[in-house]
């Protein structure tokens, strides 16, 4: 051979081998690397992490959405257990009904094509004038990590099909942060996405004083149910449907002292109420009411349930979960 | 169209593979054709001025040329001047100038029913309309004959890879390669070409857009600390640097493809060990342009020191000036002119006799402070107004305030490092044919390690050149 071929080999080996110690070292660090500057905050990070980890091993037939409520209620393994159905919990804190569409419709059905979507809803969801949903919504909508899922376009498709077998193209957001690679590299892992109570505590912490303070001036204020929260689930309902996907309403339980925060007490609790037939009537969805675990002791405040609260719920919803929607 | 987008992506192989298919005569006409199609792409509308401005300054150099009257001569010239001027400064300066007035008279009292004007900047009048200006001079001062070819005048004026950010052509450099037959590039021309397209796309999308969040993060801040400041001034330093020169580097490498050679822009501007040194590789179309075209007719250095001084003062605010109304550019200008001054006086170089020798140990300090001082210019050149420059200096001064990230802070220095070594690279080879000598599997790796980079660098949204807003 030639010293110009030999050149011309060993510079293709060395391409080649470039390219494989890049495919090969993001291949080592994935799932240990965290989207969290992606989107605008941890939790929300950590639930696409969660989805994205999930897209890429056994199909999942059951995500269950919502906000914090269902985040610390549902324990999805144990639905899956008592079900066989492979099962997610995919809840975001702070979302509202807004949130439903892009994070289900554009986010985590095409990501994971669940046979089924269990919504867990409640009067906070349905509040038309709360001033936090709407932040929150731009917030998820406006991150770079939400762009990039939901883009259209043939670009965004060649990358989304590159992206299926390349770690390297997958991760190059995360890569793109030298404290991510350095934590990956360390052997530092994100925080994984146990089960509520897998590890015996609450994943996130809730304050109840905090939150006693802030809703009726935040989440529930002036409260009105029956417009455009209760329009964007309808939407989102039915677009979860077009797609295929069956979807059931969980109404989630709180304590009674919840009552007292709603500006307008009970004819708040009526409203969201005929505002959550509306949905059902609208869109043929199935309705699991949940929300009669009102005991203090299963709470860790007004609305989040505690491990032994997600016990109780988990097991409500497996019993009224509809049988035409049981496995097999 | 923009050189990082996907459209330029199918454009250019298109153009490039047409373009050789034809005769030398009909190349122009397409090559015309296709950059006017790349420029209208933004907005059509800002084609009719382009028109205008080439009909214009092809008719009156023709008339310049024609006279033998000293005299009317440069009545045309001013005439020319007139019109390129006039537009520069309409488009350019118009509503900064009213909207000054407006604030200056309603200060003293007066409140004049002025309308607002909006005009919308047409993209890359800068640029053309310097090339176009160098072209009437040199017409004028009988150091090139005018074209009598419209077609062949019209591509000077609108070759697309430098119609919008230039380089700024010479008529005298690109005018005969547009009238002569070029040859089909060779094997290494090609290579050559396409090296120059994907180092400047790794400039441009791996360290220039990396770069744009974090110094748009510090700049943003209301009460910055010191760290804030000067990570955000670094950041905007490789940027600006890595966008420009990536941009240049684009254009080169496309106009090479095409046959054509274009004037090199940047030349490792932050290894300069002073700063006149640094307006010798930095942005040297337009340096150049000034030195010759307004320093120059000035009096340059034949007229005493001090007149010297003011001339490098005056031509460096007008150069700041050049940039866009604003007084951060002003203030950007003044501080290079004084800085130019000042090494003169203390050193008497000038940009063709300083030091250009290899860098040496005892270099470093020099560059070191030089560098220091060009960023310390950039944070006025990036301010939005004489509030945000002096919020900055004072965050100076501030160890506590609001601070970058430390993602922000370690990606500006894994960007500077690699802008050195890329910088250091170019100085041991600046010359393509340098480069070929260089291994053939070292040459492959750098090639993988750039496209590495574009790959985990892509994908995110696509920034737009800098200078595009100049």
């Amino acid at each position: 051979m030639t010293n110009t071929r030999v050149a011309i080999v060993v510079s293709v080996l060395t391409i080649v081998g470039l390219f494989g110690l890049g495919e090969g070292s993001a291949r080592a660090l994935e799932g240990r690397l965290s989207s969290a500057g992606e989107w605008p905050d941890g939790p929300v990070a950590e639930q696409f992490n969660t989805v994205l980890n999930a897209e890429h091993g056994p199909s999942v037939s059951v995500v269950f959405a919502g906000s914090s409520m269902v985040e610390a209620g549902v324990d999805a393994s144990r639905f899956a257990s008592l079900t066989g159905l492979r099962s997610l919990n995919v809840a975001l804190p702070a979302s509202t009904n807004f949130m439903v569409e892009p994070w289900l419709v554009h986010v985590v059905v095409p990501m994971l094509r669940p046979r089924i979507v269990a919504i867990g809803v409640a009067s906070r969801d349905f509040n038309d004038n709360g001033n936090g949903p709407a932040d929150a919504l731009q917030a998820v909508t406006q991150a770079p990590g939400y762009r990039s899922v939901v883009a259209r376009g043939t670009l965004a498709r060649i990358d989304r099909v590159v992206s299926r077998y390349s770690a390297l193209v997958r991760l190059r957001r995360e890569l793109r942060r030298p404290t991510n690679v350095l934590r990956a590299l360390s052997g530092g892992k994100p925080s994984s996405v146990p089960a509520p109570c897998a590890s015996g505590r609450p994943r996130y912490a809730y304050h109840p004083s905090s939150l006693v303070s802030a809703y009726p001036t935040t989440v529930l204020k002036r409260y009105s149910a029956g417009g455009t929260q209760t329009r964007a689930l309808i939407k989102a309902v039915r677009e979860l449907q077009r797609l295929g996907t069956k979807v059931v309403l969980v109404k989630l339980p709180t304590t009674s002292d919840y009552l007292s925060l709603h500006p307008h007490g009970h004819r708040d609790i009526v409203a969201f109420d005929a505002a959550l037939r509306d949905v059902v009537g609208e869109t043929n969805a199935s309705l699991i009411d949940a929300s009669a675990l009102h005991n203090k002791s299963f709470f860790r405040d007004q609305i989040h349930l505690n491990c032994a609260g997600a016990e109780r719920l988990t097991m409500a919803i497996t019993r009224e979960w509809p049988s035409s929607l049981r496995k097999g | 169209m923009t050189f990082n987008s996907v459209a330029y992506a199918i454009f250019l192989p298109v153009v490039v593979a047409v373009c050789w298919r034809l005769r030398h005569r009909a190349q122009n006409v397409f090559l015309v054709a296709a950059s006017y199609v790349f420029y209208g792409y933004w907005d059509p509308r800002f084609l009719l001025l382009l028109w205008f401005t080439t009909g214009a300054d092809f008719v009156i150099a023709q008339r310049i040329e024609g006279e033998d009257d000293d005299k009317r001569r440069k009545r045309w010239l001013l005439l020319a001047l007139t019109v390129q001027l006039g537009i520069l400064g309409y488009f350019k300066y118009a509503g900064f100038f009213v909207d000054s007035t407006r604030v200056l008279l309603s200060r003293v009292g007066i409140e004049p029913h002025v309308p607002i004007l909006r005009v919308l900047l047409p993209i890359g009048v800068s640029f053309y309309t310097f090339q176009s200006i160098s072209y009437t001079f040199d017409v004028y001062r009988r150091r090139m004959r005018a074209t009598r070819n419209l077609v062949d005048y019209a591509l000077f004026v609108a070759f697309f890879p430098v119609l919008v950010a230039g380089p700024i052509e010479r008529a005298r450099h690109l005018l005969p390669q547009v009238a002569r037959p070029r040859t089909k590039p060779s094997i290494e021309k090609v290579r050559s070409g396409v090296g120059l397209i994907l180092l400047g796309l790794f400039k441009k999308v791996v360290l220039a857009d990396a770069m744009g969040p974090v110094a748009d993060a510090a700049f943003g801040t209301h009460h910055p600390a010191a760290t804030t400041v000067v990570f955000g001034a670094y950041a905007f330093a490789i940027q600006i640097y890595a966008d420009f020169s990536g941009y240049s580097d684009i254009a080169r490498g496309s106009a090479r493809l095409l046959g054509f050679e274009l004037i090199r822009n940047f030349e490792q501007p932050y290894l300069s060990r002073n700063i006149t040194e640094f307006w010798r590789r930095w942005h040297i179309s337009l340096s150049t342009w000034l030195r010759d075209y307004l320093y120059v007719p000035l009096g340059g250095n034949r007229r005493g020191k001090l007149t010297t001084y003011r001339n490098l003062f005056l031509t460096m605010v007008l150069g700041g000036l050049w940039h866009g109304a604003g007084l951060p550019f002003v203030m950007w200008g003044a501080a290079h002119g004084a800085l130019l001054a000042v090494h003169r006086w203390r050193t008497g170089e000038t940009t063709s006799s300083v030091s250009e020798g290899p860098i040496r140990t005892r270099d470093v300090g020099r560059i070191f402070v030089t560098f220091q001082l060009t960023t310390l210019a950039w944070i006025v050149f990036r301010s939005s107004g004489f509030s945000q420059v002096a919020m900055m200096f004072g965050g100076l001064v501030h160890l506590h305030g609001a601070s970058l990230s430390a993602d922000d802070v370690a990606l500006v220095g894994l960007a500077f490092g690699v802008m050195v070594v890329m910088d250091l690279l170019q100085r041991l080879r600046p010359t393509f044919e340098a480069w070929t000598r260089t291994p053939r599997p070292v040459r492959a790796a750098a090639y993988a390690v750039l496209v590495l980079g574009l790959i985990v660098w892509s994908g995110g949204s696509a920034r737009p050149f800098i200078y595009f807003h100049f």
